[in-house]
């Protein structure tokens, strides 16, 4: 009764922000490492596309005179760039600045050097329990220890840190050794996401997919360790983020949420100042509103939101309001292991 | 612990986000970075730690929700307030910062 009730009031109340306090902006597309399922298909060296140091400062300065609060900042591999100390020390005192890495790059001076500059939190992706399954997917050997290392210099310098691990076929059944070795670490929480059909994932999709069941499965026999938080959107967790999602890419392009990168351009950055993308570009107005065919109760209850992510229904359906296949409610026979020939085409 | 004689203001270069469309506000403390989701009570009660007493804060809590909820009930959502605002770094006691700044400036 209760469950049909919240269900009943996020119907009528669409959750909104009139403008978006928090951002997630990707500094870099240039990369160490060779990741299979890599979205942003990432090289070693960066484009001269990329936001400079002039331009990534003052979109920091307008973020702040715009009163966001939170900006995440990715890659690539954030570290690539030479003067990420810079943009961190500009951001750390005025948003809470979270940093996501794969922490190759990372020594105990640097991890001092982020908590000096007030970085909040760090998320480092470690792509599986043991060194042959992360080096298989990352490409580059030493890679595992590198990326421990660098959860304890983090931990050590006194930054909250989380571990994340994309879930595929390659890493699926040491999930809960896994969790052991974030809890291990020293790492807080462990995020466990799905793997999206983005850049180089595509070109890996059979070899890395897992049907829906599978996946559930998955979720269903985690057994953390006491005191290790686990985050994970499958299903009743399947959340449709649109409504708050802000986020640039490297090359200024204002895309929403960074797995719609390949899906929608609401604006480039250079040429339009960021909130009218968030206030006049028509799609990513109708995606905030979160329009869709259909909705599982039990995510929407506790998501308050309807229809599950929009990446991955628009990317298996091609409609923005389809359901999520990635919840077992709303899949209806979806293969997740078989990508629509459209998306491979369009690569 | 909330005094009624203390005065309580908010940490230097605290953040505060208003969200008023979702009757809710964030809040970056910054010295020690962290992000938190205030509801209205209580970021009614942060607005009010401008330099004013325990006391002067319950009295102007009281008169702000004096459609909703006796004084009595007003002390203690202040109390459970401050003292919650005050564990996460979001205020202190006036004279507290008073001395922490003129410790800093030696």
């Amino acid at each position: 009764m209760i469950r049909q009730l919240i269900t009943a009031y996020t119907a009528l109340v669409q959750l909104k922000f009139e403008t978006p306090p928090k951002i997630t902006l990707s500094i870099t597309n240039a990369c160490n490492l060779e990741c299979a399922h890599c979205y942003g298909d990432c090289s070693h060296e960066p484009t001269s596309k990329e936001l400079s140091t002039k331009e990534v400062l003052a979109f920091v300065d307008y973020l702040v005179a715009n009163d966001f609060i939170q900006i995440y900042i990715e890659g690539g591999e954030p570290q690539m760039r030479p003067d990420f100390d810079r943009i961190l020390a500009h951001c750390g005192r005025k948003l809470m600045t979270l940093v996501r890495t794969h922490g190759t790059l990372m020594t105990p001076r640097t991890a001092r050097a982020w908590k000096r500059y007030g970085v909040g939190r760090v998320y480092v992706d470690v792509m599986g329990a043991r060194k042959d399954t992360h080096e298989h997917l990352t490409g580059v050997r030493g890679s595992f220890e590198r990326s421990c290392a660098a959860v304890r210099h983090l931990v050590s310098a006194g930054i909250d840190t989380d571990m994340l691990i994309i879930m595929n076929r390659r890493n699926v059944a040491e999930l809960n050794d896994y969790l052991r070795l974030a809890k291990s670490l020293g790492a807080l929480r462990v995020g466990i996401l799905r793997l999206y059909p983005l850049g180089r994932a595509k070109r890996r999709w059979a070899e890395l997919a897992l049907s829906v069941q599978e996946q559930d499965d998955a979720i269903a026999d985690l057994d953390p360790p006491a005191g290790l938080g686990v985050m994970q959107s499958w299903h009743p967790r399947d959340k449709n983020c649109c409504w708050q999602s802000a986020a640039v890419t490297a090359f200024g392009d204002s895309v929403g949420c960074m797995y719609l990168r390949e899906y929608v351009n609401h604006g480039n950055i250079r040429e339009v100042p960021f909130l009218d993308t968030w206030h006049h570009a028509p799609l990513y107005r109708k995606l905030r509103e979160g329009p869709v065919e259909t909705s599982c109760a039990s995510c929407e209850s506790r998501s308050q939101t309807r229809g599950g992510c929009r990446s991955t229904a628009y990317a298996f359906h091609g409609r923005w309001d389809a359901p999520d296949p990635y919840c077992s409610t709303m899949n209806d026979g979806v293969d997740l292991r078989v990508l629509p020939a459209r998306l491979i085409q369009a690569d | 612990m909330f005094s009624q004689r203390a005065s309580y203001k908010p940490t230097r270069n605290l953040r505060v986000r208003p969200v008023p469309e979702m009757r809710m506000c964030f809040v970056f403390t910054p010295a020690a970075p962290k992000l938190y989701t205030l509801n209205m009570s209580a970021w009614l009660v942060l607005t009010l730690c401008d330099g004013r007493s325990g006391r002067d804060l319950v009295d102007a809590y009281a008169t702000e929700m004096a459609a909703h909820l006796p004084r009595d009930d007003a002390l203690r959502e202040v109390r459970a307030a401050i003292g919650d605002l005050e564990g996460k770094g979001m205020i202190v006691r006036a004279d507290k910062r008073a001395r922490a700044q003129q410790k800093g400036s030696h």
